[in-house]
């Protein structure tokens, strides 16, 4: 992308040619702003309002509280739990896709027989909806019937549980089947990364006599920085807003009980407590949490350039 | 490509090779196998690794006895039409964005990025409360415009970045030879970006196709309900087995996977770009 | 310009599919677009019709199509009515019928549970149909099914489409086997001396119950019934402190060690396949079960000798066992048009007649039980195959029906019923979070239940008041 885009302007600037040209690039983003105004921008200022409500999610009911939500939240134990469930499955999840992705990418970065085959199986699982990663999972980890609790019972390892979709082991099935699910998209973006590195940087490193892991640690993680961390951030944001995936593995109840994740307890508090506006002040905590997040980001690990990373 | 330094020998690199494998591909071979056994084996420990006996009662089940072709083509219209939208928009934004100055120009495409990370957990309350006083509960419209706007921020982000790198000499010469505007973009520009308009709509497909949590708040209707949802009811009726389950899982793959093969050139361009939302 | 073209041709096939969307596009407007396409397709003389929605809990294939099978008929007999079915999965139904409320699209009429009825009872949601009774025949019908239906003001709120007793299934093969004789169990501590001799993990484990909340919930009031209390008090405030509630968490612990070691994920569907295939010496079950055995029980085993019915157990402060009524009613929404509850009432006359609702019972034999009296002693009704086959499950929930302890989800005392809130409190995962925090984290139980409680009386009573 070493092309800059500018505008078409070919005679030199005139005021009133700004403007037009300005007026039509405005007109242009119009239907792109109409649709994400009215679906994005002012839904979050109605949620910031909301969360000020005790609102009943299906009926008409709904009295002002000020903060009152969110005293109510800073005391309660179980929104705490939920914070740090999802801050565990979020740090772990996002940690082990990097592991992997970056694994996999330079497993997959040189050719060999079958290498397009391979890229396309490990890419695969990102591809498959949610809810079919999420069951065939419960399925391979049933504590009756599941090949894995069977193949690791045959390991005959002391301390291995017998069943794992239960309190004290679904949050790692959780977290290994999340990587499973997103860990290609950390591998695409590695792999697109590691085909730009030019070679000459091997070299030298090669004629220096550095080992294969000091060309890794010296040569490829420098190169890969930049796009790790915005990968780093954008999964570590959507892993820890996850729903689907620790909803429909624990269904919010039952050993699914330990894998109450924030975005969880915040579908429970609309939809099943039908108190709309404690979910609205639960995005609210979200979004505040998000945004401190990405400030941090920009502020300490803003890489040189912002786009041509990713 | 010139390949750095041979970092493993043969044998260590096809073992990680076959474990990669072996992790990405298992699952899905035994949700074949697992919708293929019949009752008594599928249900049978050990486990058989390849099935003693197979039929396709599950699939048969699954046809004749769910609504699952329902639920495939709602899922399939939602997809498509958002698809489309997301697409149009997209590229007529990014346009502006790349090809016309304007006060917050640098702003807008900021603000995409930021849109894109942006989780969809946050607007489950506020979208349901206006969706409901909109009247596009139980719509699959209603659906489809959810969806259009958590896809069309990151369709700017993507298509700008592929508009960007597109010669804006192109254009000039165009416009020397007397062509106007919509001529240089339908014949010099829409071309060349062809292989990122083709990558969003991917993109934008599959957030539709995979959506669980707005469907499951937005519709309550049967004949209205997406695979997501849909399958999601299978494992809690009374009628249903984890074979059922298992074959409605490789319905929705097979046509994810041949999808998938046909586009791979162009979803791993698209992905340098950015990255499909999930 | 090859790719140009290409272009043009996706797009236009985007415009044809955004045609055939037209068609769906849902809500309101679906019903307009379908009506229209429908209406277009018939032949000429269809002119207004009377459209009856009708919303039930048995979305089973072979009870839809019998469904469908009476609704043609009926449909033969009134041309200006077109009677929509839908069957509806019974989890989230409560919420669905609030959103559709909310929506002001409500049903003609749907199923719901009692505590539901009770709920949108006091809303006004709802109104009553004592016509509709009476027109049935009231004198016809078991009185344990028309005891929950019927309320202090004397009227009927709803009418059972048909209903079915929770029972213990019990492996006869198994038992014979461990030389136990489970007809001898009166009390917990029975039951509970014989368990470790039904138990073989992990070939078979003695007891498979589910950890999904709406079943934790089932077997919450189950247990506590069954030990002679209520999870409510007089006033509806939880009672979870009582010794009654107190005993069945500690009695829970004791059940854990004999249950599957994933139980705590276990669905319905889990608990039923996995005594049917011979994992699980008992569960507690449904007629229904019958065709999971079919599905799964080798042939020899598919019977009423190996797969049993066994006696329910009562705690110390218990005098009779309690299960649950499976007796899900009709109602009838008050924001309906009349014209369409008088055709959806004469739709339920017909598909209560005799021939049309035996071919409902019969979908699913040994679970839709007749809400008639009469049916009991007919040949024909008990003379079906499933049913002879299955003899000793019909005469096990018929138990229940006449000694009056089958109650309706979450109902342990009759009076319970009247409890506004005890659908949000279905609903809500705070029961199933006491009972996983006891058995599963170890908790102690007052605490657990102190914990329920308090969110019982903030997040539900608190909003209700």
């Amino acid at each position: 992308m070493s092309v800059r885009a500018d505008t078409l302007s070919l005679a030199p600037a005139r005021v009133s040619r700004r403007r037009r040209e300005a007026l039509i690039g405005l007109g242009l983003l119009l239907p792109s702003a109409v649709l994400v105004f009215a679906f994005t921008l002012f839904p979050l200022g109605y949620n910031v309002w909301l969360g000020f409500f005790a609102k009943h999610s299906l009926r008409a009911t709904s009295a002002w509280v000020g903060l009152g939500n969110y005293t109510q939240l800073l005391g309660d134990p179980d929104f705490w739990r939920s914070v740090w469930l999802a801050t565990v499955y979020a740090v772990a999840s996002t940690g082990l896709q990097i592991v992997t992705g970056v694994a996999g990418g330079l497993i997959l970065h040189r050719r060999f027989p079958g290498c397009d085959f391979l890229r396309g199986v490990a890419l695969f699982p990102y591809m498959i909806p949610t809810v079919i990663a999420v069951f065939v999972w419960r399925w391979l980890m049933n504590d009756l019937y599941g090949v894995i609790p069977y193949m690791l019972g045959a390991l005959h390892i002391p301390g291995m549980p017998e069943a794992w979709l239960t309190h004290g082991t679904i949050m790692w099935v959780l977290i290994v089947l999340s990587v499973w699910t997103f860990f290609p998209f950390v591998l695409v973006n590695v792999l697109a990364r590691l085909q730009t590195i030019p070679p000459e940087l091997y070299d030298a490193a090669r004629v220096d006599g550095a080992s294969a892991v000091r060309q890794f640690v010296h040569v490829t993680l420098p190169q890969l920085r930049n796009v790790l961390l915005i990968v780093l951030l954008l999964r570590g944001i959507w892993m820890f807003t996850k729903f689907d995936v620790p909803w429909l593995l624990g269904f919010g109840g039952g050993a699914g009980e330990a894998i109450r994740t924030l975005p969880v307890f915040t579908y429970q508090r609309s939809f099943t407590y039908y108190q709309a506006g404690m979910g609205a002040a639960l995005s609210n905590v979200m979004l505040a949490m998000l945004l401190m997040a990405v400030t941090i980001y920009f502020i300490a690990l803003l890489p040189e350039s912002d786009n041509d990373s990713a | 490509m010139t390949a750095p330094r041979r970092v493993l020998s043969g044998g260590a690199a096809w073992g990680l090779r076959l474990g990669l494998f072996v992790f990405c591909a298992f699952p899905l071979y035994w949700m074949l196998v697992s919708s293929l056994k019949v009752s008594h084996e599928l249900l049978a420990s050990p486990p058989t690794f390849v099935p003693h006996e197979w039929e396709l009662r599950a699939y048969r089940r699954l046809f004749y006895e769910t609504n699952f072709w329902t639920y495939f083509q709602n899922t399939v219209l939602v997809a498509a039409l958002t698809t489309v939208i997301v697409v149009v928009a997209g590229v007529v934004g990014a346009y502006g964005l790349t090809r016309y100055a304007f006060p917050g120009r640098g702003l807008v495409a900021r603000l995409t990025l930021l849109a894109y990370m942006f989780p969809p957990i946050i607007m489950l309350v506020p979208l349901f409360l206006l969706a409901r006083e909109l009247g596009l509960t139980n719509s699959l419209l209603g659906l489809a415009l959810t969806y259009i706007s958590f896809s069309l921020p990151y369709a700017l982000w993507i298509l700008r970045a592929f508009f960007q790198a597109i010669p804006i000499e192109l254009e000039h010469a165009a416009l020397i030879d007397g062509a106007n505007r919509a001529q240089a973009l339908a014949y010099i520009v829409m071309p060349l970006a062809l292989p990122g308009i083709i990558a969003t709509s991917i993109f934008t497909f599959i957030v539709a196709w995979n959506d669980f949590l707005f469907a499951l708040v937005l519709i309550g209707k049967d004949d209205l309900k997406t695979l997501a949802i849909g399958i999601n009811e299978f494992f809690h009726m009374a009628v249903v087995d984890w074979g059922l389950i298992m074959a409605a899982g490789v319905m929705v793959t097979i046509p994810a996977l041949l999808f998938f093969v046909a586009v791979q050139r162009y979803l791993i361009a698209g992905w340098g770009a950015g990255g499909v939302k999930g | 310009m090859n790719d140009l073209k290409r272009l043009v041709t996706e797009r236009r096939e985007g415009s044809v599919s955004r045609r055939a969307f037209l068609a769906r596009l849902g809500g309101t407007a679906a019903g307009a677009a379908a009506a229209t396409l429908a209406g277009s397709a018939r032949p000429a003389g269809a002119q207004k019709k009377v459209v009856v929605t009708m919303w039930d809990t048995e979305p089973n294939p072979a009870t839809r199509a019998a469904v469908k099978a009476i609704v043609e008929d009926f449909q033969k007999l009134h041309k200006d009515i077109d009677i929509r079915a839908e069957g509806m999965g019974w989890g989230d139904m409560d919420r669905k019928l609030q959103a559709a409320m909310a929506a002001k699209s409500p049903p003609t009429a749907s199923h719901t549970q009692t505590y539901v009825v009770t709920s949108f009872r006091a809303k006004g949601l709802i109104e009553p149909i004592d016509d509709l009774v009476k027109a049935i025949g009231e004198d016809r019908i078991f009185p344990s099914v028309l005891r929950w239906l019927k309320y202090p003001d004397g009227k009927y709120w709803g009418l059972t489409h048909a209903w079915g007793a929770d029972n213990l299934g019990g492996r006869g093969d198994l038992a014979q086997a461990a030389g136990v004789n489970p007809q001898s169990w009166k009390t917990w501590d029975d039951w509970l001396r014989d368990l470790p001799k039904l138990h073989k993990a992990p070939q078979y484990y003695a007891l498979s119950m589910a950890g999904i909340p709406f079943f934790v919930n089932e077997d919450v009031y189950m247990f506590t019934g069954s030990n002679g209390g209520s999870i409510f008090d007089d006033k509806g405030n939880p009672a979870l402190d009582s010794p009654a509630v107190q005993g069945m968490l500690e009695f829970w612990k004791k059940l854990k060690p004999f249950m599957p070691p994933g139980w705590a994920s276990h669905d319905y569907l889990e608990t039923l396949s996995a005594w049917a295939n011979g994992k699980a010496t008992q569960t507690y079950m449904w007629g229904r079960t019958a065709g999971y055995i079919d599905q799964y029980a080798p042939p020899d085993k598919r019977n009423a000798d190996i797969f049993q019915m066994w006696p329910k157990t009562i705690g110390p402060q218990g005098k009779q066992p309690l299960t649950q009524f499976d007796n899900e009613p009709w109602v009838f929404y008050a924001d309906a048009p009349a014209d369409e509850k008088a055709a959806a009432k004469e739709f339920l006359k017909f598909f209560f007649k005799k021939e049309n609702y035996r071919r409902y019972c019969d979908s699913v034999p040994v679970h839709l039980l007749s809400i008639f009296k009469d049916d009991f002693k007919d040949a024909s009704y008990l003379g079906h195959p499933e049913r002879k086959r299955w003899k000793p499950w019909l005469d096990a929930q018929l138990k229940w029906v006449e000694i009056g302890r089958a109650h309706p989800l979450l109902v342990c005392n009759a009076q319970d019923m009247l409890i506004p809130w005890i659908g949000d409190v279905a609903a809500a995962p705070i029961l199933a979070d006491m009972v996983m925090a006891v058995v599963e984290r170890g908790k102690d139980p007052k605490a657990a239940a102190k914990e329920a409680s308090d969110k019982i009386s903030r997040d539900i009573i608190g909003k209700a008041k």
